[in-house]
């Protein structure tokens, strides 16, 4: 399943060049002044765009398996090189991001959905539409305002482990909310299950069976939703790495489009793509460990 | 009685708070509960049965329900006025519950072994240790097979009446004095029933356990209690000991109740005016059909149905009756085999030409609240098979829609009407409506009435068995309640894993059953007459039965060799 996605990808990554209307090499350079006929003429080569489609789409994968994604056009650096430079970077900023959501998140529906009708479950669940509608952009710029330019407590921008708190948090308070709503309808839909009740019966005192009965069972779908948000995240990256200039690929593929520079758009949307696959195998053997059902069938 | 009764309950009142007002639910009940003894509270859906059982265990939903008034005595506590953290120590210890669905009543994510131990422990009973040695003999004690394996299983990993076993080995952990089980074999096949109900009272005479038993089932009640007490509308009707109140029911209702539930050792249809020349208006022809499982769903299976005949189909989960009559409706494609409808092949029917056929047969489905569409009146839900099938719209649907709902005992205002202002037994007389708009020559009823009340089940049974008479309408009615089966058709057939094993007139595929698993499905079966108990078969009926091709054992009876 997930190779299938990620040859999809290949196939659309490699059709992506063609999609712009006009010739990309000219359109590439439109922005250069001075480049002969000529040059181009051994760009197009160089790319490989003088053959027929197919014959392009199996050379791509071919050096693809070779692992080489050809050189940008500005600098004419290794593609793979530039992506794998900042992928870390983009990798730790959403896994920080995804564990804010989750710390904050977790809690809060486990507490709307144990009091589910009381102001506190009133007041979350606003709250959490606030995060939900709240653009990270804005967001983004109101986190620096106040605590970097205001407070001065963090930088206001760039790449380092102090520097990762603001855009983490950027992106991780609105998947919180998100994370929180779905917790909460969870926990609510467990604690009216028979086995709950027969918790009950049986004596357990109420701590244990929250943490053991209700949580475990209700963390399934979460879970579930843990990969799709995952996903998210590298995208919202791609925003919130270009408000705080944090060095990861979200603001090195919002260059590259600006610069035309098509090898390295292919590179970012297919190691994005690599991640997000990745990141969801293994989310199911996470959920797997969660459910029993799951792991035997 | 002269020994102080484990558990003595006086003017219990509880009460439901819905949007601003109360509903009083239970109007002061009385009773008390010997020790060693079993005592039934019976009574159909509304009674508070199930209530009671929760405010003496403290589960009440604490966010709408409230106890007004009354006394629990239970050893010398008041259980209606313990401080939450006291019951909670005496809940799974010294009182055990078990409740009706083994299917959800576990926990999926946590191993049996977990689930059995945890009370114990938590209730400091045993260390983790001797608790896992202690279930696995409660789980050889049930009859589990490989008891030493069991504990690191998962819930899905065991059948819904091997569940039950584990329910009931967890409950009886602790060796409580009192259990309370609730309902505890009515989502279980008869023939496991039955030995659910025979292991639960070997283990109360064993150790000396109380058991307070919530039942709608008559024959559960007469198989199992002591005493009775009958309960409706959150009132006790009348309490005695279980001989004399079925010998002697002193109240009306009780009479009703015994009147109204079907015994398998009743009567059955006389017989009507024989149509051996008619031809049949279903035949099924060796017809075959796979889910991709192991063994098919339908194996090889032939039956006809003549005109204005009620064919009883009887089985229990997974013996494919329910596939037989999708089939039979073409609502599932056969692998192998023909379905003739009305003389007319429509194994290959398709479109226009299936539409039509589709008319002369109707479905009638067992679960009344899911089977009509919530959003829809009543009068479109009928009007639209008139539309589709008899051209019938406007006024003269309305009309016919009218007429419709007045042959099935409603009043033709309530058209109007969204399902949900309808009780379980109008639903079904609405669906049975519904289909019968289309003028169909058989019906499908797949277990219509075992969602219902006994006495409701009863006026449906009367209602189904009358418009057969009146309209000359064929019906497939599929149960797996041979008392119900009995008292419907003139002629029953016996299916399991797919197979045919026994068909015959009713009378005498169940007056001298053939083939050994309707012997056995016969006498699983709880007959309300306390005298006849004791008749439960606690040794697991075998595996494998005869299941080859039929074979002539009288007139139109054929048994599986």
């Amino acid at each position: 399943m997930g190779l299938l996605t990620i040859f999809a990808t290949t196939v659309a990554v490699t059709l992506l060049i063609h999609l712009v209307p006009g010739d990309p090499v000219q359109i590439m350079y439109a922005q250069s002044q001075g480049t002969t006929p000529e040059q181009l003429e051994a760009i197009r080569h160089s790319l490989g765009l003088d053959q027929p489609i197919v014959f392009q789409y199996l050379h791509f994968l071919g050096r693809l398996l070779h692992g080489d994604l050809g050189y940008t056009i500005r600098g004419h650096q290794a593609v793979l090189d530039v992506v794998l430079q900042r992928l870390p970077n983009t990798i730790a900023l959403a896994v920080t991001a995804l564990a804010i959501a989750v710390a904050i998140g977790l809690p809060m529906g486990f507490a709307a959905a144990y009091w589910q009708g009381s102001l506190l479950d009133a007041g979350l669940m606003i709250l959490s539409i606030g995060g939900i509608a709240i653009p990270s952009f804005w967001l983004g710029l109101m986190l620096m305002l106040f605590f970097a330019v205001d407070l001065g407590w963090l930088p206001v921008s760039g790449t380092g482990p102090l520097n990762i708190l603001l855009p983490a948090f950027t992106l991780g308070l609105s998947n919180a909310a998100i994370v929180a709503r779905m917790t909460r309808s969870s926990m609510i839909d467990v604690m009216s299950q028979d086995f709950v009740r027969t918790a009950e019966a049986k004596g357990l005192p109420r701590s244990t069976i929250l943490v053991h009965h209700v949580l475990r069972a209700g963390l399934v779908p979460v879970v579930t939703m843990l990969g799709l948000q995952f996903a998210f995240m590298m995208g919202g990256a791609v925003v919130v790495e270009n408000i705080f200039a944090w060095n990861g690929v979200g603001r090195m593929a919002v260059d590259a489009i600006f610069q035309r520079d098509y090898p390295l758009i292919q590179g970012f949307i297919l190691s994005f793509t690599v991640v997000v696959v990745f990141v969801s195998i293994l989310l199911d053997t996470v959920y797997a460990l969660i459910d029993p059902r799951i792991r035997r069938s | 009685m002269t020994a102080k009764p484990l558990l003595e309950v006086r003017d219990l009142r509880v009460g439901f708070r819905t949007g601003g007002a109360e509903t009083p639910i239970l109007h002061g009940l009385d009773f008390a509960v010997n020790p060693g003894e079993i005592f039934a509270i019976v009574g159909e859906s509304g009674s508070g049965k199930s209530v009671t059982a929760m405010s003496l265990m403290g589960l009440l939903p604490r966010a709408s329900a409230r106890i007004d008034a009354g006394r629990a005595l239970f050893e010398g506590e008041d259980l209606l006025h313990l401080p939450p953290e006291r019951l909670r120590a005496i809940r799974g210890s010294r009182i055990g519950m078990i409740f009706q669905e083994p299917m959800t009543s576990l926990n999926p994510v946590l191993s049996i072994g977990r689930q059995m131990t945890e009370a114990p422990v938590a209730h400091g009973r045993a260390s983790r240790r001797d608790a896992a040695r202690l279930a696995v003999e409660m789980l050889e004690r049930v009859g589990i097979p490989e008891p030493a394996r069991r504990p690191r299983q998962f819930p899905h990993e065991f059948s819904g009446g091997m569940r039950q076993r584990v329910m009931i080995a967890m409950a009886m952990m602790m060796r409580p004095s009192l259990l309370i089980a609730d309902e505890p074999t009515t989502a279980l096949d008869v023939t496991v029933q039955a030995q659910i109900l025979g292991l639960m009272r070997d283990l109360v005479r064993e150790t000396g356990t109380s058991m307070i038993l919530i039942t709608h089932d008559m024959g559960v009640v007469a198989e199992m209690a002591d005493r009775v007490m009958v309960m409706r509308h959150g009132r006790i009707v009348e309490a005695a000991d279980t001989a004399s109140l079925f010998a002697r029911p002193t109240q009306p209702y009780t009479r009703d109740l015994l009147a109204a539930v079907p015994r398998i050792d009743g009567d059955t249809p006389a017989p009507g005016p024989a149509r051996k020349t008619a031809p049949p208006v279903l035949r099924l022809d060796t017809i075959t059909k796979s889910f991709g499982g192991a063994r098919p769903a339908l194996a090889a299976v032939s039956l006809q149905i003549a005109p204005g005949e009620i064919l009883g189909l009887v089985g229990e989960s997974g013996s494919g009756k329910s596939t037989l009559g999708r089939a039979a409706a073409r609502l599932t494609e056969v692998d192998g085999g023909t379905v003739t409808l009305e003389g007319r092949d429509i194994t290959r029917l398709r479109g226009s030409r299936l539409r039509e056929v589709r008319a002369g047969v109707q479905m009638i489905f067992q679960d009344p609240y899911s089977s009509l569409d919530p959003r829809l009146r009543i009068g479109r839900t009928i009007a639209e098979p008139l539309a589709i099938h008899a051209g019938l719209r406007g006024r003269l649907a309305r009309a016919r829609t009218g007429e419709l709902l007045a042959q099935v005992g409603l009043d033709p205002e309530m058209a109007d009407r969204f399902p949900h202002e309808f009780s379980g037994g109008q639903r079904q007389r609405i669906a049975i409506a519904r289909a019968l708009a289309a003028k169909p020559r058989l019906i499908i009823a797949d277990e219509p009435t075992s969602a219902l009340d006994v006495s409701v089940q009863a006026q449906v049974l009367d209602l189904l068995g009358r418009l057969s008479v009146e309209r000359e309408l064929a019906f497939l009615f599929i149960s797996h309640d041979l008392s119900v089966v009995r008292k419907m058709a003139r002629r029953v057939a016996v299916m399991r894993a797919g197979r045919l094993l026994e068909i015959g007139p009713t009378a005498e595929v169940l007056g001298d059953p053939r083939h050994a698993y309707t012997r056995a499905l016969i006498a699983a079966a709880p007959i309300p007459d306390p005298a006849q108990r004791d008749r439960l078969t606690r040794a697991a009926p075998p595996g494998e039965y005869p299941d080859g091709p039929l074979r002539q054992v009288g007139q139109d009876h054929w048994v599986a060799a």
